[in-house]
């Protein structure tokens, strides 16, 4: 039994919001809650510093531990404080809420306690260790608290009792135990959640200046949304500022720029590409990754090469604290995950996953007299990782995948409009990446990460032998952050990005279309030719300063210097600011503004397609918005933007040179959310409206047309809600504008080719394909049994079956045309087994 | 299921329209120039192949030495040459084309910018005139008179593509236009004029035909064809990497009525199927145009007549004859 000498100290009063400092009398403690103290702490002086709320009642609304001396004494001293009743602190003479800063002081004497029972607390599914818990001895309703998964039971007289776990966060459960004259006694219990972890384990990073339009949001989350298969990545389409991506193929268009000039990172580290063939499955299996970053415009310099948007996947960091597995089966593969700590500091993770559609497309197309599937689509990848923390302060991460996905179609009859479109269509695209990351916290407030990826890939394209891309790519990464807490209204963030790659690149095709061109038939067009290789190196040290002038004022300067060299030679600066003003604990106000550049597409890098001469891409963003946070469970932003783009890649009639850097373009809009995030209410979803504009100049017309991303309305209704006995409902609403494209006005006879030729309309853009709108259901079932857990899912993708408009086809002569229709309604099943 | 979707696209099974062998209309279905390739200052005949010919009114034909090509809707950097109208039929004599090139001499600097858009990669030889014109621009010059002497020998060594454009007034008013290519150049031992393509003949069941023939089918019945390539059709030639290459080469395939399996077929695929109406359905003759494709400007055709067993003609229907 401990004796805590228990006293308070109040350190600091807060200042009550938007009122003077001087004029506030701050609380008095009326109600004081003896904490419990874990049985394995040493007799001592202990204190935990404590930031807690109090309501203008004098109740505690909100507490969180800022420091501790020994952190196992924390959820004790943060449970104990929550029950304490204060006097409301009074701004000229009126109560008002404050937060203050509270010493929970432990003085902890020794004491010699008999334990008479221990219960081994494991969650079920999981096997975890659970720490928290509250049990009462039923006969006399004193209440036991378990640490790490264990649960003492002390001071009670032999005889028989019932420990008793009250309905909350876990199932209502009952456990009668003897207490016996002399050693006490093991039981194990496994004890089930009532609702799913990803509701009580809910990681929300501070709102950071430096990314004033930031969405962060768990893969879990995500994970359980209808459309996303399982598969996280595929919701960030359905985040505002993201337009609904063609043909479901996973491009991110962000704030209408070009998917090419938005990022998808793991670990701040490129990934090159993150899906599979047809963006049907990331090539990272979920169970890797922690949360999704997403930012779409007007993030810091930490950030670079890109005038989009960043969607940053963070992998998970904690260490395996048990053996751990998962075998997920669908429609389209099957894979399985296994990990395990080899010690307390280190663990080793293992994952594969193979498609099985090949043999499905197989037998379908066996029959098939026309074409037939020499290699049907296959993909498969895999990953490894291995972590292991050295003396607590390094901690040190491999981390290995790669994919590999191929598909070869025969087509003996020409089915299609070209004429020596007859033969084999082959791609295969594959990537294997190593990457090591070493974090270490240097000193109190000084910390740094350092990462290096190699990810040789290959990109290999044989159309009927008539067009051919080929590309095998060498490039190496490197990255540092160091990240330097100087005190607690500056923060220094800084760093390095560094590239090199080199890239082999054999090519035989027309031209890459251009924006808001008609697809021409290619035995018209001129067939170019590459046999080239790229050698590029990039270094671009960052600086980002985080200064919080007052309480409620943050501002964040920072800057990037880009340096290239090899066969692109450039240096260029891209300084950028961004600050957010916190009005009150519910409103905030964000604005940024800043500069982005980026290299031009890949492609113009070839002297043959692109002329290989061209300067960066730039763009400038501004941003403006308003946060609104009226509980913890409901967050709503709106933001309006502007960007301007200019020195972009604009198509040159001028066949020697190919491209220029005299496009420009702009995009402005607005967003609206409302996200519910995860809590006990049991619902998770958002709505998400965005509007945008995104134009470009046409030295045509002289005037602006619409991009080929100007997709204008675009809302996303996205929730699930679980139910008790872990039925998990899920629905998705989408509707968005139909893109624009150039309509063809007629058709000339191309006798060389017996092809015919559409002339388009002067006016690029100017006609749109019809709204598209789809409602997807998501039901899951998740099993739970002492040692493992057993979930089936059901999709039902296009519950109304209404096949949307994802493209125009016209007749042979372009005297008629049709819409390309998208899916109808589909149906997937999938079920996973986890331990 | 999007790969399956793209796998379905690519193959195009999921093509909604009337296939382009059908021909239910007035329509060029393609210009024959012999030869295709002719020497610089030599001679080609041109004849264009119209199903329907009864609805036509009017057909005009012009050239242009100097066209933007397909991608830019054949636009032509000066006005079109008028050649001849009336006729499907027409024989050029490219003499006319050297005072049409001197007199562009004194306009070297516009005929170097119009170069610029319609210069292709493995054009080096008119890169090096559009390369040496700009470094001698920048040196002052003047350039026009070594430009236009050496833009000259260009042409004649690779060729200049003269664009034939033929326009065929309908009865309903409205108008046709189909475009024709012939490269005029100074044939070399290494690289020869090109040839047209030829067929021998069709075999259409068990029968072979060579062109103008009739053939009577049953109806509803698909039956097998083949088109049979005749001896060296498929010619060796150097590009202009001087590497060796085989063309390659297309049949198109056309009926007034039935119904052909697929609109091309190929050397290396070549088999096709065709199927008559049924007695008693309109369009019951059908005229069938197989037409024979290489890549490089060569085409040739043959045609002949197909009917029911027991067909009684109702009305007749033929290419227009030159």
């Amino acid at each position: 039994m401990q004796h805590p000498l228990l006293f308070a100290v109040i350190l600091y009063t807060g200042i009550a919001l938007a009122q003077e400092v001087d004029t506030v009398v701050p609380p008095e403690l009326l109600y004081f809650q003896e904490a419990q103290v874990p049985t394995d702490i040493e007799p001592g002086h202990y204190v935990v510093t404590l930031e807690v709320d109090i309501d203008e009642n004098g109740r505690v609304t909100k507490v969180e531990a800022l420091a501790s001396d020994d952190p196992r004494l924390t959820p004790f001293a943060v449970e104990a404080t929550r029950s304490f009743v204060f006097s409301p602190a009074t701004a000229e003479g009126k109560p008002v809420p404050v937060k203050i800063t509270y010493r929970y002081v432990f003085d902890i004497e020794h004491k010699k306690i008999e334990v008479v029972h221990v219960f081994q607390v494991r969650e079920k599914g999981t096997r975890a260790p659970i720490d928290g818990l509250t049990a009462l001895v039923e006969e006399n309703a004193k209440a036991f608290v378990s640490n790490k998964g264990i649960l003492e039971i002390t001071d009670l007289p032999p005889g028989k009792y019932t420990l008793y776990i009250p309905e909350g966060e876990w199932v209502e459960m009952r456990v009668p135990f003897e207490v016996t004259p002399g050693r006490g006694q093991e039981t194990e219990i496994w004890v089930e959640r009532r609702y799913g972890a990803s509701y009580q384990t809910v990681i929300r990073a501070p709102r950071e200046a430096r990314f004033v339009t930031k969405q962060s949001i768990v893969a879990t989350e995500l994970a359980r949304l209808p459309g996303s298969g399982g598969d996280p990545l595929k919701m960030v389409e359905n985040l505002p500022g993201l337009a609904r991506s063609p043909f479901g193929s996973g491009q991110l268009i962000v704030f209408g720029a070009d998917f090419l000039d938005s990022h998808v990172l793991l670990d701040s580290m490129p990934m090159w590409w993150f899906y599979h063939f047809g963006g049907l499955y990331s090539t990272i299996n979920p169970a890797f990754i922690e949360r999704i970053d997403f930012y779409p415009a007007a993030f810091d310099a930490s950030y670079g090469n890109a005038i989009g948007g960043i969607v940053d996947v963070r992998m998970k960091e904690e260490l395996l604290d048990d053996y751990h597995g998962a075998a997920d089966v669908n429609l389209l593969h099957a894979g399985a995950i296994f990990g395990f700590p080899y010690s307390e500091n280190g663990d080793l993770t293992f994952a594969f996953r193979r498609s099985y559609i090949d043999g499905i497309l197989k037998a379908v197309f066996s029959d098939q007299e026309d074409f037939g599937l020499t290699t049907a689509p296959v993909y498969y990848d895999y990953q490894f990782q291995w972590r292991h923390h050295f003396g607590g302060h390094n901690r040190l991460k491999l981390f290995i995948n790669g994919s590999d996905d191929a598909l070869e179609l025969l087509n003996r009859r020409n089915g299609l409009s070209e004429p020596t479109f007859v033969g084999t269509l082959g791609m295969r695209m594959w990537i294997h990446s190593a990457a090591l990351r070493w974090d270490v916290d240097i000193a109190q407030g000084l910390s740094n990460a350092l990462s290096v990826k190699v990810l040789p890939m290959g990109f290999d394209m044989n159309a009927f032998s008539s067009l051919k891309l080929k590309v095998t790519q060498l490039p190496v990464h490197l990255r540092d952050d160091l990240d330097w807490r100087i005190n607690d209204d500056l923060r220094l963030r800084c760093g390095l990005s560094a590239m090199t790659t080199v890239a082999w690149v054999d090519v035989r095709a027309p031209h890459v279309p251009y924006g808001g061109s008609v697809p021409m038939p290619v035995a018209t067009q001129e067939v170019i030719e590459a046999s080239e290789s790229v050698n590029v190196t990039e270094i671009a040290p960052w600086a980002s300063l985080e200064w919080r002038p007052f309480q409620w004022w943050t501002l964040v300067p920072s800057l990037r210097l880009e340096t290239w060299f090899g066969d692109w030679q450039v240096v260029y600066a891209d300084p950028r600011l961004s600050m957010r003003f916190q009005i009150d604990e519910q409103w905030s106000i964000k604005a940024a503004s800043g500069l982005y550049q980026q290299t031009p597409p890949v492609y113009t890098f070839s002297r043959e397609f692109g002329g290989g001469n061209l300067g960066p891409e730039a763009a400038v963003h501004a941003l403006l918005g308003v946060e609104w946070q009226p509980l913890r469970e409901v967050f709503v932003q709106a933001e309006g933007f502007y960007k301007h783009l200019f020195n972009l890649a604009e198509p040159s009639k001028d066949k020697t040179i190919r491209y220029t850097n005299d496009g420009y373009g702009r995009a402005y809009g607005a967003d609206f959310m409302v996200r519910i995030n995860p809590s006990d209410w049991h619902f998770f979803g958002w709505l998400a409206y965005t509007y945008v504009v995104a134009q470009r100049w046409d030295f045509d017309i002289e005037d602006w047309r619409s991009a080929d991303t100007d997709q204008r309305h675009v809302l996303n209704l996205v929730g699930t809600y679980e139910l008790p006995r872990h039925w998990y409902i899920g629905l998705r609403f989408r509707l968005a504008s139909g893109y624009p494209y150039t309509p063809v006005i007629s058709a000339v006879f191309d006798a060389d080719t017996d092809m015919y030729v559409p002339i388009p309309s002067p006016y690029k853009n100017s006609a749109r394909l019809p709204l598209f709108h789809q409602l997807d259901l998501r039901v899951d079932k998740e099993w739970v049994f002492d040692n493992w857990k057993l979930a089936l899912y059901l999709e039902i993708q296009n519950l109304y079956n209404n096949r949307a408009a994802e493209g125009v086809q016209y007749n042979y002569d372009y005297t008629k045309s049709e819409w390309v229709l998208g899916l109808p309604i589909l149906p997937v099943l999938g079920i996973k087994g986890e331990f | 299921m999007r790969v399956l979707l793209l796998a379905l696209l690519v193959v195009g099974c999921s093509d909604p329209f009337r296939p382009q062998s059908k021909v239910d209309g007035p329509r060029v279905l393609g210009i024959v120039a012999d030869p295709p390739e002719a020497e610089f200052e030599g001679t080609t005949s041109l004849t264009a192949i119209i199903a329907y010919p009864e609805k036509v009114t009017h057909v005009t034909w012009s050239a242009c030495p100097l066209s933007l090509g397909a991608e830019m809707q054949y636009a032509c950097a000066t006005p079109e040459i008028p050649i001849s109208e009336g006729s499907n039929s027409i024989v050029f004599s490219a003499t006319i084309l050297r005072p049409w090139l001197d007199a562009l001499k004194p306009m070297f600097a516009d005929f170097i910018g119009f170069y610029r858009q319609i210069v292709n990669q493995k054009d080096y030889c008119m890169r090096e005139v559009i390369s040496k014109w700009d470094e001698c621009i920048r040196g002052g010059g003047p350039c026009e008179d070594e430009g236009f002497e050496m833009a000259l020998k260009c042409l004649r060594a690779n060729g200049l593509k003269v664009v034939f454009h033929i326009a065929v007034t309908l009865d309903n008013g409205a108008v046709m236009h189909a475009y024709r290519s012939v490269r005029f150049r100074d044939p070399t031992s290494e690289r020869p004029l090109n040839n047209i393509p030829r067929l021998t003949g069709v075999v259409i069941g068990d029968r072979l035909l060579k062109g103008g023939e009739t053939i009577e089918l049953e109806p509803r019945k698909e039956t097998n064809v083949l088109p049979l390539f005749a001896e060296n059709s498929v010619e060796t030639y150097l590009n202009e990497d001087g590497e060796t290459e085989n063309e390659r080469l297309w049949v198109s395939w056309f009926a007034t009525a039935g119904d052909f399996a697929y609109a091309r077929c190929t050397p290396e695929f070549p088999e096709q199927r065709y199927t008559l109406p049924g007695l008693g359905e309109p369009e019951q003759e059908a005229v069938i145009w197989v037409f024979v494709y290489d890549d490089r400007l060569g085409v040739s055709y043959i045609t002949f007549k197909a009917r029911p067993s027991g067909y009684k003609p109702a009305k007749e229907v033929s290419d227009m004859e030159p």
